[in-house]
């Protein structure tokens, strides 16, 4: 019962009796490095919706007596000498990122694109626009295995962040796939995508905890940002091109018909529809937008955590990810609004 | 030609400009225009706008690698077909530009080094006639 496993601090060994609990706790499970480290998620107890619950009212409830200034000063102590560190708002950063880059819309509507042009152009151009909608069906994986692999990052490393395991998804052998298919036309972006995705598989296989974030952020952001970069692109420059065409097709179609027509109450109708269509184009354009801000958005707080990787618990650094963070999600909130 | 994806993305632009400005050509002569012109011009506008949207396809599969010099010429082509187009008020002569550049836009979508050479020189012989 007393046998403590060889990676047990030999420090948290020696705090005395409001610690009892606690050590006491430690020193019954057999798994005890699992255990503590479960126990460093339960007291920090700042932000993360993926935050553990604290067992048995953890550290919160230490504070309300003599004994429990003391638990809470023991508790601290443990913080600092077992390494764990406050990363609420990486966790937070990470989570958020994670969720907001999981917009698929954009590129189902860029899919889309040339059968919707089919209801403005004449049936001699039909055949065309049936052989871009396939070539643009072909891209539309590519298009969203970036996302995934995005996320798969931000949720690993908001994982990491929170001292847990990062979790395995068998999207990564997808991912895996994808660059040994060399779906990648650019070679830069295609390492790019291999070096985040094997580090990924690393941090899961190697089972990564909190000690490695740091690494596992220095290592990223190269490759991430390139990753990241060619998705702005796509996105606002390219995506953005092919909603201005989509732009130019209902001005011709409605101008020539509101140019040919006669019937009042017909052109009445033409205005109605023509309008209702562009506001279509116009909220697909207000989704790009907001899209390629939270690209921009992930792109720029990933290179603050890495420019400011050795100190992310700072209280500065913090209020600085969570910048990013509430930009992030007013980005989102503006999508999910359209 | 290896297209670039900006190379794509400049050419995609230029294609859209050039079917606006056709189409803006087809309504300020709309009356002038016999029915016959009205429609073959307007053909040819979402010929050259496919192949903008055909572009942006190409723009997003493609590499970011350095541009190729016959892009160069594609772009110079439909920029002079443009200015043509704009300022041309021989509407025989802007349904030859147009014509030209619908065989120039079948040209590059084909890859054809030889067909793109040769629809670049007639646009530009189309648009300064």
């Amino acid at each position: 019962m007393l046998a403590f496993a060889a990676d047990v601090n030999p420090i948290v060994l020696l705090l005395p009796v409001a610690g009892g609990r606690f050590m006491g706790r430690a020193i019954e499970k057999p798994a005890a490095r699992d255990y503590i480290l479960r126990e460093r998620v339960a007291c920090d107890v700042t932000q993360g919706y993926r935050r553990q619950p604290t067992a048995e009212g953890g550290c919160m409830r230490l504070h309300g007596s003599g004994q429990g200034v003391r638990g809470a000063v023991v508790a601290c102590l443990v913080l600092v000498v077992s390494g764990c560190a406050n990363l609420g708002a990486v966790r937070d950063f990470a989570s958020t990122s994670s969720d907001a880059v999981q917009y698929s819309h954009l590129v189902s509507a860029y899919a889309g694109t040339p059968t919707r042009l089919k209801r403005y152009e004449p049936q001699s151009q039909w055949p065309e626009l049936d052989r871009q909608t396939t070539e643009r069906e072909g891209q539309r994986e590519r298009l969203l295995l970036r996302q995934k692999l995005i996320q798969e990052y931000m949720d690993a490393l908001g994982q990491l962040a929170a001292d847990d395991l990062a979790t395995y998804d068998n999207q990564l052998d997808t991912l895996g796939a994808a660059v040994k298919n060399a779906k990648f036309a650019d070679q830069n972006e295609a390492a790019a995508f291999s070096a985040v995705s094997k580090l990924l598989v690393s941090a899961v296989t190697d089972r990564w905890r909190q000690g490695k974030l740091v690494g596992l952020i220095e290592q990223t952001e190269a490759p991430f940002q390139t990753v990241m970069g060619a998705m702005v692109t796509i996105v606002e420059k390219d995506f953005g091109s092919d909603v201005a065409n989509e732009r130019v097709a209902l001005d011709k179609y409605y101008t020539t018909l509101q140019r040919e027509g006669r019937d009042p109450a017909g052109l009445a109708a033409l205005a109605e529809w023509r309008e209702m269509r562009d506001g279509q184009l116009r909220e697909r354009e207000s989704a790009i937008s907001s899209y390629t801000t939270v690209l921009k958005t992930i792109a720029a707080g990933h290179h603050k955590l890495y420019e400011s990787r050795h100190e992310l618990s700072k209280p500065e650094i913090k209020a600085e990810i969570h910048t990013y963070t509430r930009r992030l999600k007013e980005a989102s909130t503006a999508i999910a609004r359209l | 030609m290896p297209l670039t994806s900006a190379d794509a993305l400049s050419l995609s632009k230029s294609f859209r400009d050039l079917s606006v400005a056709i189409g803006d050509f087809r309504f300020a002569h709309w009356d002038a225009l016999s029915e016959a012109d009205r429609k073959m011009l307007e053909d040819e506008e979402w010929s050259i706008l496919n192949a903008s949207s055909d572009m942006v396809t190409k723009a997003v599969g493609l590499a970011l690698d350095e541009s190729d010099p016959a892009a160069k010429k594609v772009q110079g082509a439909t920029a002079a077909a443009l200015k043509a187009v704009k300022t041309l008020k021989d509407i025989s002569k802007v349904i030859g530009v147009a014509t030209a550049t619908v065989g120039l836009a079948a040209a590059v979508i084909s890859k054809d080094p030889g067909a793109i050479a040769k629809n670049a020189k007639a646009v530009f012989d189309a648009a300064t006639a």
